[in-house]
C-alpha cells in the first residue's frame, strides 16, 4: 500500500459541550454490567445447546434411526453434523461481537453445510428410489422445521446478549444452524437409508430455516 | 500518529464503565466524544447529522457495553459500533432524502477547512471517494487505527482493507495531480 501522500485531517471544530455533557450525565447513571465470556465459552453453550435440544427433541420422536445405521455411518453422519455445528456456531459467536475478529466468512457454514451434508449422504446412501417419496417426506420436512423453530427460540436469548452490528448476516447463519438442529434431529429420529430423501426433506428443513433467517434478520436491519 | 498513544488506558476506562464508574464515563465521553464526531463529521458534512450521531452513538455503546471484554482492543469494538449507527441513520434518512429538497441544509454544512501546504482541501477530496474507500481512509488516517483494527471494525479482512486504502490514496493521488 502506497501512502506517501502524507495526508492528514486536522482535528476540526469539537462537539458541542452541553451535548458532552447531556451525554455524559445519561452514562454516568448506568448500573453495572457482567461482560461476556470468552469465544471458546460462547461456543460451548452452543454446542451445548445445539446438542441437548436435538436430544431432546429426538427423545419426543423416538430415536429410530440408531437401529437402521452402522457404528461406520453413525460416526461418519454425526461426524459431519458435530462439524458443521462446530462452524455454524463459531460463526454466529464471532458475529455477536461488535469488532471481533472474523475467522469464518459468512457464505462459507451456509455453502459447505449443504453440500458437505449432500456429498456425505450421497456417498452413504446408494438408495435413489422415489416409492413413498412425498408421503415419508413430509413428516420429516415437519419434524426438521419444528425442530428448526424450537432451536432457533430457544437459542434466541443467547444471541441477544451480543450485539450485532450486521443482524441480516447474523440472523441468517443463526437460522441456518438452528436448521442444524432440525438435521440433527432428524439423524437421530428418521431411518429412512435414501439419499433423495435426505437431500429433499432434510437438507429443505434447514434450507427453509435459512430463508427464515434471512426474513427475520432483514426486518430486524430495517426495524432497528 | 496513532489515537490510542495519546490516550493510554481507554480500554482500563471501558471496563471500569462497565463497573458503574462515573468517573470512567466521563472520561470516555470526553477522550473519545472528538474523534467519533470528526468521524461523523467527515462522512455527513453537517454538524448537527453529526451531533445526532453522537448521541446515538454513546447510546448504543451504552445498551452494549457488555459486550466489551477488558483485555481487548477497544478501538474496533467502538468503531464497529459506530459504524452500525451511521448505517441506520443513513438508512433512515435515505428514504426521506430523495424526496427533500436540501436546499435548506445547505447553511449548516462545514465550513472547509483553509488549505495547509500539505493538505489541499483534503476533507473536501474525501467525499468524492466511494463510501467504503472513504470510511477505511477516515479511520485510518484521522482515527489512527491500525489497518487490523479497520479490519475487525468493518468485518473484512485484512486484505480487504488494504485494498480499499490503495485505491483511495490511488484516487486522491490522481485528483492531487500525482498520477503515476
Amino acid at each position: 500500500m502506497n501512502d506517501d501522500l502524507n495526508i492528514s485531517l486536522s482535528p476540526g471544530e469539537p462537539p458541542d459541550a452541553e451535548l458532552l455533557k447531556r451525554i455524559t450525565v445519561q452514562m454516568e447513571s448506568a448500573p453495572a454490567v457482567r461482560p461476556l465470556p470468552s469465544n471458546a465459552i460462547l461456543l460451548t453453550i452452543s454446542l451445548s445447546l445445539f446438542a441437548i435440544i436435538s436430544f431432546a427433541l429426538a427423545a419426543v420422536v423416538k430415536f429410530k434411526a440408531f437401529a437402521a445405521l452402522s457404528a461406520g455411518e453413525m460416526e461418519l453422519y454425526y461426524g459431519a453434523i458435530g462439524l458443521f455445528a462446530l462452524l455454524f456456531g463459531r460463526a454466529v459467536v464471532e458475529r455477536m461481537i461488535p469488532g471481533e475478529k472474523r475467522q469464518i466468512r459468512s457464505f462459507v457454514p451456509w455453502i459447505a453445510a449443504p453440500a458437505g451434508l449432500g456429498l456425505v449422504m450421497g456417498t452413504l446412501f446408494s438408495d435413489h428410489s422415489t416409492v413413498g417419496f412425498v408421503s415419508s417426506g413430509i413428516p420429516c420436512l415437519t419434524t426438521g422445521v419444528i425442530s428448526a423453530l424450537v432451536s432457533g427460540v430457544f437459542g434466541w436469548r443467547l444471541l441477544r446478549c451480543g450485539y450485532l452490528v450486521n443482524p441480516r448476516e447474523t440472523i441468517l447463519l443463526y437460522g441456518f444452524f438452528a436448521g442444524l438442529v432440525g438435521i440433527a434431529v432428524l439423524a437421530l429420529h428418521c431411518p429412512i437409508r435414501n439419499s433423495l430423501h435426505f437431500l429433499v426433506w432434510h437438507l429443505g428443513a434447514m434450507i427453509l430455516a435459512g430463508i427464515a433467517g434471512l426474513l427475520v434478520g432483514n426486518y430486524i436491519e430495517n426495524a432497528d | 500518529m496513532p489515537v490510542e498513544d495519546t490516550m493510554p488506558g481507554v480500554e482500563a476506562l471501558m471496563a471500569a464503565y462497565q463497573q458503574s464508574d462515573p468517573d470512567a464515563a466521563r472520561a470516555l465521553v470526553t477522550q473519545l466524544s472528538p474523534q467519533i464526531f470528526q468521524f461523523y463529521l467527515a462522512q455527513s458534512r453537517n454538524r448537527a447529522e453529526a451531533e445526532d450521531l453522537l448521541q446515538d452513538f454513546w447510546l448504543r455503546i451504552h445498551k452494549a457495553r457488555a459486550t466489551f471484554r477488558p483485555g481487548e482492543p477497544l478501538m474496533p469494538w467502538l468503531y464497529a459500533i459506530a459504524r452500525r449507527v451511521r448505517v441506520d441513520r443513513y438508512r433512515k434518512t435515505k428514504g426521506a432524502r430523495e424526496h427533500e429538497i436540501v436546499t435548506e441544509q445547505l447553511p449548516e454544512r462545514a465550513a472547509p477547512e483553509a488549505p495547509r501546504r500539505n493538505e489541499p482541501k483534503i476533507s473536501e477530496m474525501l467525499q468524492s471517494l466511494p463510501e467504503s474507500q472513504r470510511e477505511v481512509l477516515l479511520m485510518l488516517k484521522v482515527s489512527g487505527l491500525s489497518i487490523e483494527e479497520v479490519a475487525r471494525a468493518t468485518g473484512v479482512s485484512v486484505g480487504s482493507v488494504k485494498q480499499k486504502a490503495h485505491r483511495a490514496y490511488e484516487s486522491l493521488r490522481k485528483r492531487l495531480g500525482r498520477g503515476k
